[in-house]
């Protein structure tokens, strides 16, 4: 069989990264893997200088020739050592920005807004009828933040001006008109507004912006109240990326011979294809992480639909997000040493203005991923809150709603944790964490699963690459994600407390589940998950374990309150068994706590005894 | 091929270029090759839009309220417009106007008196000439001076004369040395401005306070108390050192601010000895603060001497159109990145020798950090003679050269 060279590339927020593959049909081999600063921004060069910074680099390892003397990607054609196929993604600056415009924020606004997110956009900022702004001030806060494209939605396909709808949404372009927004790459350019709202509006649309956009016409998000349809306006996103921002934003300038094979992808995109082919092949609801330096992006594949949500605290997407004071109160509950709230500050901020740095330090490190667990439970909330039921939808209550013991009126998620076996961590912080242990840390504390759930972990950061190899070769792409790219971390067994009902409290150390552990060899282990602790049953990384638990009464681990539950799993880490109920509920006592984090830590391993001593000897429970 | 470092400019002698834009479309004032000084209006928002509404109580098409304002009334920001006075003079409401600007409208039968807000004006912020105009959007003016490329900071632009507090970079700024004579100026500390310092300059009048380092928490801190500190609140709080501000002439910016920025990084950080340098050397003379806009695509925080030298009164300082350079068409004079080299003036970032700078020596080996990481690493010769190993990825390269114009 031929061999072929693939060269993938993904520019992200802070560092780009070339990889250098080899593939035998559908086997695929990493030869290599380079990085270097994303230079966002960069006047005359833009983002092919760290591209050139990270091949050369990439060169040097590999022994592979990749660039010719003009710094110009070799081809096949060149020489027969060349690569044989070139793919850039790109998450730089946001790769795509989108100003998100909706008549109601919880109706057409959130339908755009998944569709924005869905394509791998930054969204800047969501404009609705309802978000509380006064019109002028929608107009200035549109004109001030500089984005690529405007995406607007609002109304229904038929018998929109029946209803107040039409108005509205017509109301919303003459805003966007008042604004006269340019795009940011050349603000002497016409700014492309995408409507994916009511057909019927399309000819006062066209009227309102004619004079200040370009307008584009995609399918409606929601041409019925009841049905969200988002693939319309997420490949017209795509194309207006492709072809008005790529050819005339200077960044991208000498970046379309790199992407040669397949064209230029926005990186949120490409991990998404990445992430369906991955639950196709495991046949179950996942949950991915991608932990970077200033953006936490969560992918989720329910009921085989894909979802995407970006937080960050940079301001460039729209999120619940607090400041980094906020931030780095919140993040001190998970110090097992003492630092005052400011020096967390400060260091959490420097870390956002320079993003590329490297925690040189374990307080460093430390802090840097207690922030990363505040960030993805703000994710994970954001998450959740998106991907949920759609509002709006007129309904006539059924018996059980009018006698109040059931209410569903629209906006209840679809993200139930003790649904979703597998959770991936990727990003740069899994990639510079410098143990298995302070990943699952992070996704342990930040995610706090639920029942069972195996934890993995896309060390070399290759979901880009392989998500952009799907786009030419899916077969390649299946084949290879299946093959065990991603580090299995462990199984974790995490017992969740009813809701209600429950004892007021618990007692530390006190039984909440039962585990039996088959090995391989035939070996049987017993331990129990306790109340407020954290214990971990080390295995051999390649060996795949039987586990039965069987909690008390009042604890779920995914087959109903009391009732037993088996699966397979294991992992570098082996069995992680996380008594500490959801969701976990720290002292209140600074000393108390700093001994707590520092007892899970030791736990679940990764950090030097030296550090976890400074939480001192405070109670354990 | 060497590695790529972020650069991070500290010059005497560069041309930038900055963009004016207006917050809302609206009309641009000047015309390109025109001189600008800081107070130059390059540009309005169009106030046509800026409407806030405000509702009155009325009973059955009659208005309760007892008018206090009429329309084409200018009204200040918390200026009582109307009072509601009911059930026996026990019940009161008062009603205030959101913003500076003028009654426009007001409809009897509803209650419903509309406020226009006041055009907002523009200023160049700095000595230079007008490069460029884009109708209704923005202005780039260019202008040739000393700049220092700052880490972070808080507000907006503000110009003064430099005033330094400080004989060294490693002092910190002394909340007693503050006084009246700070009124207008741009004072400069040496590695850290705390928050009694930041509210005795602020109390006294200057316009800016740039310091080597700042704490992040009191500088967000801070930035809150001015945000919406108005003129009369400010004067209430400090009365004896109150400055005026003309209100009228400024249309809507009633608010007393005052711009902070941190050259080289959060908590007591030195300031790097060639921007202390540099801003001792233009000491007396005008320059300007820029705290720069959060996010990617935001202005960096930057302090610019951009202004005539006292002795050469009535010079311009600002360069001709046709001296701009190509290489100057950015934000910073020859890029964000620059590859690194032996004898390169860097600083460091992050880890055990943050803050502090030195000369490279060799670079391009593997070094293990503490916590296990392998990277590239680069050593450094520091001013001590002493040498330290540090990741390349947390160097900046502290730029020095005049690299344009």
């Amino acid at each position: 069989m031929d061999k072929k060279t693939i060269v993938a590339i993904d520019c992200g927020q802070a560092v780009t990264q070339a990889a250098l593959f080899e593939s035998v049909g559908l086997s695929l081999r990493l030869l290599g893997v380079a990085t270097a600063p994303t230079t966002a921004g960069e006047p005359e060069s833009g983002l092919s200088r760290g591209v050139i910074a990270a091949l050369r680099q990439l060169e040097a390892k590999t022994d592979v020739a990749l660039l010719d003397e003009h710094l110009r990607p070799l081809s096949a054609e060149d020489t027969p050592a060349a690569p044989h196929a070139w793919m850039v993604t790109t998450d730089s600056r946001g790769s795509v920005r989108v100003m998100v415009a909706g008549v109601i924020d919880d109706i057409s606004g959130q339908s755009a807004l998944k569709a924005a997110m869905g394509t791998g956009a930054a969204v800047a900022d969501l404009l609705a009828i309802n978000d509380g702004r006064l019109e002028h001030h929608r107009a200035r806060d549109l004109r001030t933040n500089p984005v690529d494209l405007v995406l607007l939605a609002g109304g229904v396909d038929e018998g929109l001006y029946s209803g107040g709808g039409g108005r509205q949404v017509v109301h919303m372009a003459r805003t966007i008109a008042m604004a006269h927004p340019r795009p940011r790459y050349n603000p002497r350019d016409r700014i492309t507004v995408i409507f994916a709202g009511s057909a019927e509006a399309r000819p006062d649309i066209a009227r309102q912006l004619g004079d200040v956009a370009d307008v584009v016409w995609a399918d409606n998000v929601r041409p019925d109240l009841a049905i969200e349809n988002t693939s319309g306006a997420r490949r017209a996103i795509l194309e207006a990326f492709r072809m008005r921002v790529v050819p005339r934003d200077s960044d991208y300038r000498g970046l379309e011979p790199f992407a040669s094979t397949a064209q230029l992808t926005p990186t949120g995109m490409a991990v998404s294809g990445a992430v369906e082919l991955l639950a196709g092949a495991w046949k179950s609801d996942v949950l991915f992480a991608d932990i970077g330096e200033v953006t936490t992006s969560i992918y989720s594949v329910i009921d085989r639909q894909v979802n995407r949500t970006v937080t960050d605290e940079i301001g460039l997407n729209r999120g619940e997000v607090p400041d980094v004071g906020s931030l780095a109160q919140d993040a001190g509950a998970w110090l097992p040493m003492e630092r005052s709230p400011g020096e967390v500050a400060n260091i959490l901020a420097l870390q956002q203005l320079r993003p590329a740095a490297i925690p040189a330090t374990w307080v460093e490190l430390c802090i840097q991923q207690a922030a990363a667990r505040e960030r993805l439970r703000w994710s994970l909330d954001a998450h959740r809150q998106l991907v949920a039921l759609l509002k709006g939808i007129h309904r006539q209550r059924n018996i059980d709603e009018v006698l109040g013991a059931y209410v569903a009126v629209g906006g209840q998620t679809l993200v139930d944790l003790s649904r979703i076996k597998y959770i991936v961590a990727t990003g740069r912080l899994v990639r510079e964490a410098t143990h298995p242990g302070q990943v699952m840390g992070m996704v342990l504390d930040g995610l706090q699963p639920q029942g069972l759930t195996q934890v993995m972990a896309d060390e070399g950061n290759m979901l880009p690459h392989l998500g952009a190899m799907a786009a030419v070769d899916s077969a390649l792409a299946a084949e290879t994600l299946a093959e065990g790219w991603l580090t299995r971390l462990g199984l974790v067994v995490a017992p969740v407390p009813r809701e209600r009902g429950g004892p007021l409290f618990r007692r530390y150390g006190s039984r909440m589940a039962r585990v039996r552990i088959e090995r391989q060899d035939g070996t049987l282990v017993r331990e129990t998950v306790d109340y407020g602790l954290v214990k971990r049953i080390p295995l051999p990384e390649e060996e795949t374990v039987r586990v039965t638990v069987s909690p008390e009464r009042g604890y779920n681990v995914g087959a109903g309150l009391g009732f037993s539950y088996t699966t397979a799993g294991g992992g570098v880490l082996g069995v992680v068994l996380d008594g500490r109920g959801r969701p976990i509920i720290s002292p209140l006592n600074p000393a108390r706590r700093r001994s707590r984090v520092a007892t899970w830590l030791r736990a679940i391993g990764g950090y030097p005894d030296s550090l976890l001593a400074e939480a001192g000897h405070g109670e354990a429970n | 091929m060497a590695p790529i470092c972020r650069r991070l400019v500290t010059a005497p002698n560069v041309t930038m270029r900055r963009e004016r834009r207006l917050p809302l479309s609206g009309e641009i004032l000047v015309r390109t090759g025109e001189a600008v000084n800081p107070e130059t209006v390059v540009g309005y928002n169009s106030a046509e839009e800026c409407l806030h509404i405000l509702r009155l109580d009325v009973d059955e098409s009659r208005v309760l309220a007892k008018l206090l304002r009429n329309v084409g009334d200018t009204v200040k920001r918390g200026e009582p417009v109307a009072y509601y006075m009911y059930f026996f003079g026990l019940g009161y409401r008062e009603y205030v106007s959101p913003v500076n600007g003028t009654i426009s409208s007001f409809d009897r039968s509803s209650g419903t008196m509309v406020i226009r807000e006041h055009a907002r004006p523009v200023t160049a912020g700095m000595y230079g000439v007008v490069e460029e105009v884009i109708e209704g959007h923005s202005v780039i003016v260019s202008a040739r001076g000393a700049l220092v490329e700052g880490t972070a900071g808080w507000g907006e632009l503000a110009h003064g004369q430099l005033l330094v507090l400080a004989d060294s970079p490693e002092q910190d700024l002394d909340a007693q040395r503050i006084g009246p004579h700070c009124r207008g100026k741009i004072v400069v500390a040496g590695a850290l401005a705390d928050s009694r310092a930041l509210l005795a300059a602020y109390r006294h009048g200057a316009r800016a306070v740039v310091a080597g380092g700042i704490n992040k928490a009191e500088g967000d801190e801070f930035e809150r108390f001015v945000a919406d500190m108005s003129y009369e609140e400010y004067a209430a709080r400090f009365y004896s050192s109150g400055h005026e501000i003309d209100v009228d002439n400024h249309g809507g910016l009633d608010r007393v601010t005052m711009t902070v920025l941190a050259t080289d990084g959060f908590g007591r950080t030195p300031m790097r000895a060639e921007a202390f340098a540099l801003l001792r050397a233009g000491e007396g003379r005008e320059a300007y603060v820029d705290g720069g806009t959060g996010g990617p695509e935001g202005r960096l925080p930057e302090v610019a001497v951009t202004g005539p030298h006292p002795a050469q009164a009535g010079t311009p300082a600002a360069p001709a159109a046709n001296e701009v350079c190509a290489a100057a068409r950015c934000r910073m004079p020859c890029g964000l990145w620059g590859g690194l080299a032996e004898g390169m003036r860097v600083r460091v970032v992050s880890g055990p020798s943050r803050g502090r700078a030195g000369w490279i020596a060799a670079w391009g080996s593997d070094i293990v950090l503490e916590t296990g990481h392998v990277t590239t690493g680069a050593r450094l010769r520091l001013a001590d003679g002493t040498e330290v190993d540090v990741p390349v990825a947390n160097i900046e390269i502290v730029e020095t050269g005049p690299a344009a114009g």
